[in-house]
This record gives C-alpha cells, sequence and structure tokens, in this order.
C-alpha cells in the first residue's frame, strides 16, 4: 500500500530544483500531491512528476507572475523554502543587500501567502511552512541581515496563523539547523564543515530529508493542531550549549 | 509493506486513556510492540498493547517498574500519564505539590534513566515526554502543575543533550487545551466552549492530534529533532487575539 494521504491536494514548493525544497517536493508527490516546484531558471530540474515555474525572489514582477499562478491554481499547500544566504558584519552591511534578503525571505513569502489564502479559504484547509532559520532565534556573528530577515518571517507566519486559525489554515515555520547543502559545501570547507558537526550534539549534520520530514508533517493532514510555530531542527544545537 | 515500526518496543505511560491510548494505538498501528501502564490493573488498553499497573505517585512502584523498563530495553519511551490539580498560590499544599511533582517529574526522570542505557545499547533510542502549555505561558492557579512541567522540559533539554551523541533524541510535546477527561475534571462544558473561542482554531485538540505529533517525534522520520518542547495548541500560545 503506498501512502495517498496527499491525494487530491496540490502544493507549491519554492526552490523546488536542489537540497531540501527538492526533498520537500519529493516526499509530497510520494504522498499523492500534485506539485509545483520553482526555481531562478526559465527552466529547471525538478523531480519526475513535478511541474516547474520560474521565480526569482528578488525581482517583484516575478514573484507577482507565480501569484497569479497561485490565486488560479488555488494550492492546498504553500511551502516558502527558496531563499538565500548573506553574512556580513552589521558594520559592513550593504543597504542594497538589506533589501535584496528582505525581499526575497519576507516580501516575496508574504506576497505568495497573500495569493494563496483565498484558495486556502474556500478549500476550508490549507497548510503554510516557511522555512526560517535557527539565525532568526539564536544570534551569530555576521548574521544580522539574513537572521533579521529569518526572525521577520517567523514573526509574519505567527501573525497569520492568528488570522487563519478559524478557517482551518495552519501557518507554521520549520527552521533548520546546520544542513549539509550545496550551499553549506560552497561556504565553508570540510575542515570547517567536520568542526560544525562536532558542535551539534547529534555529532553530524542535518540532512534535506531530515528538514523535509518535518515540513511534510507540518503540511499534511495529520498535523492537525499545530499552528503559529517555528519548529527547530537542528540537532539541539540551538537549545544545548 | 514493512512497517516503519516494526521491531521497535515502546513503552507509553497512561496509556488506557486520552492521549496516552492514542499514542499507544498509533505506535502499534505502526507496528511496533507497546508496554502501556495504568495506575490501575486492566485498564482499557488498545487491542494488542501489553500493560502494566505501576502508581507514579508511588517510588516503589516505579522503582519496581523502572527494573521492568532495564529489562525491556525500549526504543521507545513516551512519559505521558500525569496529573493536574488547579491550587492558588496561597492555597498551595505541600504534600499534594510533593505528590504532582513526584508524578510529573521524579517518575518520568527515573524512568528515562531506566530506558537510556538500552537505547544506547541498541544505538538508537527516542524519548517524548508530555509537558504542557502551562510552562511557556501561565494562568492563574497553575504554579504546582506549571512548575512541574517546566521542569520536565528543562530535564528533557539536559537529557537531550547528554543522550544525542548516542543516537538517542529527547523532546517535549507541550499539549494546549485537549479533549480529555483530565480538561472534564477541570472546566465544566460551558467553561470548555469558552476555552476553545480563546484558541486561534476555535475548537479544542482531539488526543489523536496531541498523538500524531508525538508519534512523528517518536519515529524512524524524526532524525534531527532534539532538545525541543513542541507545542501542540491550536496557536493558542503565540497568539493573543485580544
Amino acid at each position: 500500500m503506498t501512502d495517498q494521504s496527499l491525494a487530491g491536494k496540490l502544493a507549491v514548493v519554492t526552490g523546488g530544483t536542489r537540497s531540501i525544497g527538492r526533498a520537500v517536493v519529493e516526499r509530497l508527490l510520494a504522498r499523492g500531491a500534485s506539485v509545483i516546484g520553482t526555481g531562478t531558471k526559465p527552466d529547471g530540474d525538478v523531480p519526475n512528476g513535478c511541474r516547474y515555474a520560474q521565480l526569482q525572489l528578488e525581482n517583484p514582477q516575478s514573484v507577482e507572475s507565480l501569484c497569479r499562478v497561485i490565486e488560479s491554481e488555488q494550492p492546498h499547500i504553500l511551502v516558502n523554502n527558496a531563499g538565500t544566504s548573506s553574512f556580513a558584519t552589521i558594520e559592513d552591511i550593504d543597504l542594497v543587500d538589506v533589501e535584496r534578503i528582505h525581499e526575497m525571505h519576507v516580501i516575496a513569502p508574504l506576497r505568495l501567502c497573500q495569493a494563496a489564502i483565498p484558495g486556502m479559504k474556500r478549500h476550508r484547509w490549507g497548510r503554510i511552512v516557511n522555512i526560517t532559520a535557527i539565525s532568526g532565534i539564536w544570534g551569530r556573528p555576521t548574521r544580522v541581515n539574513y537572521g533579521s530577515a529569518k526572525a521577520a518571517l517567523d514573526g509574519l507566519t505567527a501573525n497569520l496563523a492568528a488570522e487563519m486559525g478559524a478557517h482551518g489554515i495552519l501557518a507554521n515555520c520549520v527552521a533548520p539547523g546546520f544542513i549539509d547543502t550545496d550551499v553549506l559545501k560552497r561556504n565553508y570547507t570540510e575542515a570547517q564543515r567536520k568542526a560544525m558537526a562536532e558542535s551539534v550534539p547529534v555529532k553530524r549534520l542535518g540532512t534535506a530529508a531530515d528538514i523535509a520530514n518535518m515540513v511534510v508533517f507540518l503540511a499534511g493532514p495529520e498535523n492537525g493542531y499545530v499552528t503559529a510555530q517555528n519548529i527547530v531542527v537542528d540537532g539541539g544545537f540551538g537549545r544545548v550549549r | 509493506m514493512t512497517k516503519s515500526l516494526s521491531g521497535k518496543l515502546a513503552v507509553v505511560t497512561g496509556a488506557s486513556r486520552g492521549i496516552g491510548r492514542a499514542i499507544a494505538e498509533q505506535l502499534l498501528a505502526q507496528g511496533a510492540e507497546v508496554v502501556g501502564t495504568s495506575t490501575k490493573a486492566g485498564g482499557d488498553f488498545p487491542k494488542g498493547c501489553r500493560h502494566e499497573a505501576v502508581r507514579l505517585d508511588d517510588p516503589a512502584s516505579v522503582a519496581s517498574f523502572c527494573r521492568t523498563v532495564e529489562t525491556l530495553a525500549p526504543h521507545i519511551l513516551v512519559n505521558n500519564a500525569g496529573v493536574a490539580n488547579p491550587q492558588t498560590f496561597e492555597a498551595i499544599d505541600d504534600a499534594e505539590f510533593r505528590r504532582v511533582h513526584e508524578i510529573n517529574l521524579m517518575a518520568p526522570m527515573a524512568i528515562c534513566r531506566a530506558a537510556l542505557p538500552g537505547m544506547k545499547r541498541h544505538g538508537w533510542g527516542r524519548i517524548v515526554n508530555i509537558s504542557s502549555i502551562w510552562g511557556p505561558m501561565s494562568r492563574v492557579a497553575r504554579s504546582t502543575y506549571a512548575s512541574s512541567k517546566a521542569a520536565l522540559d528543562g530535564m528533557s533539554g539536559c537529557l537531550a543533550a547528554e543522550a544525542a551523541p548516542h543516537g538517542v533524541l529527547v523532546n517535549c510535546v507541550a499539549p494546549g487545551f485537549t479533549e480529555t477527561e483530565m480538561i472534564k475534571t477541570i472546566f465544566p462544558p460551558d467553561k470548555r466552549a469558552a476555552l476553545a473561542k480563546s484558541v486561534p482554531m476555535k475548537r479544542l485538540a482531539q488526543p489523536e492530534e496531541i498523538a500524531k505529533a508525538v508519534v512523528w517525534l517518536a519515529g524512524v522520520q524524526n532524525g534531527y529533532v532534539t532538545g525541543q518542547n513542541i507545542l501542540v495548541d491550536g496557536g493558542l500560545s503565540r497568539v493573543r487575539e485580544t
């Protein structure tokens, strides 16, 4: 017996071509959902059976064009996963970069939520999962810009959840810790990644699957009563010193 | 299809009713073998659930159950059983305060301690302790209960730190207002309707909804969540509507 618990449901996942977003798309498809996954290029590589849409988060016109798709397709599930990191100390932060990062992590997800909510209200069922970061909860050097955007996304989600509870729409965040993705490999040497893994109580980096499993739990029918939360999936890193 | 918890043994305290019974049912449905406890022998356990009578307010009964747990060496432990007995701060009775902490904190601690060596041997373990929203948030007359549940979360966070290198993940689930016998003993029906209205989702939780989160954390799909207190409360704790 295969799990078809999401049959008849449509999901939109931003950043569906690789790492966490791709793992989310795969799991949603495996449970019978139809999925639209986005990537930054005109054509992108998404898992088999997933529809592709281009989305450049820093470009408001591109965001609006995905909003039109969402308004007409009325997904039951929206996962705001796409994003990029930006590291600089407070003294070195470039305001243009602050605008870009907040455009991508706060304004664009807000617009996509706005586009998705009328349909979810009509379905009387909706699940929104926004990917935040532990940098939005615990401060670390050089994460001012990125951490503030992710904290804003969490605040946005909790307040949206307050308005949506009575409509059967649950909205949550998932805050990943150190995840072994392409981005991590690009930003850190192997020795640095090993040291990061050692600093985590479970003594390993997280995988895209670790995060995707939680996202899919929150996005599915087995979640009936979790809303307005920011669920930390970090191997114990944030809470343990 | 192989069930995801085939070959795993789970211990669930307070499994004859409410949230604990729903947890036992879902673990059984996923293929786990389950040993449930209740205060009295022969409670109403789900079909196929083994059971033991344990009085969590009686240290001798807990100690004897701990020896059973050491022998069973479960892969999964859910400390679900607990008591709530609202009393205003000035009315706190020392003996009752101790009894609530005995049940909600001391017994779970002892049972975790008994289960940990087996989980380390397996190189895999999942502990889920049922905490409460009365920890992260508060309400009048909850000092005894809230103190025991906040302590349970503090204990779980630290245990998570020590157990993590052994493949043992430890978390709490904090239920909001849930339709159980416990809430019925505390609130009359009209009060429960008002409680439901105060929740962003405009209803109480069903025990099965709390159980789903517990069973997720207790299963193989959880690989990287540890040291957390997951609130399953319909948005109550994070949202203020007025």
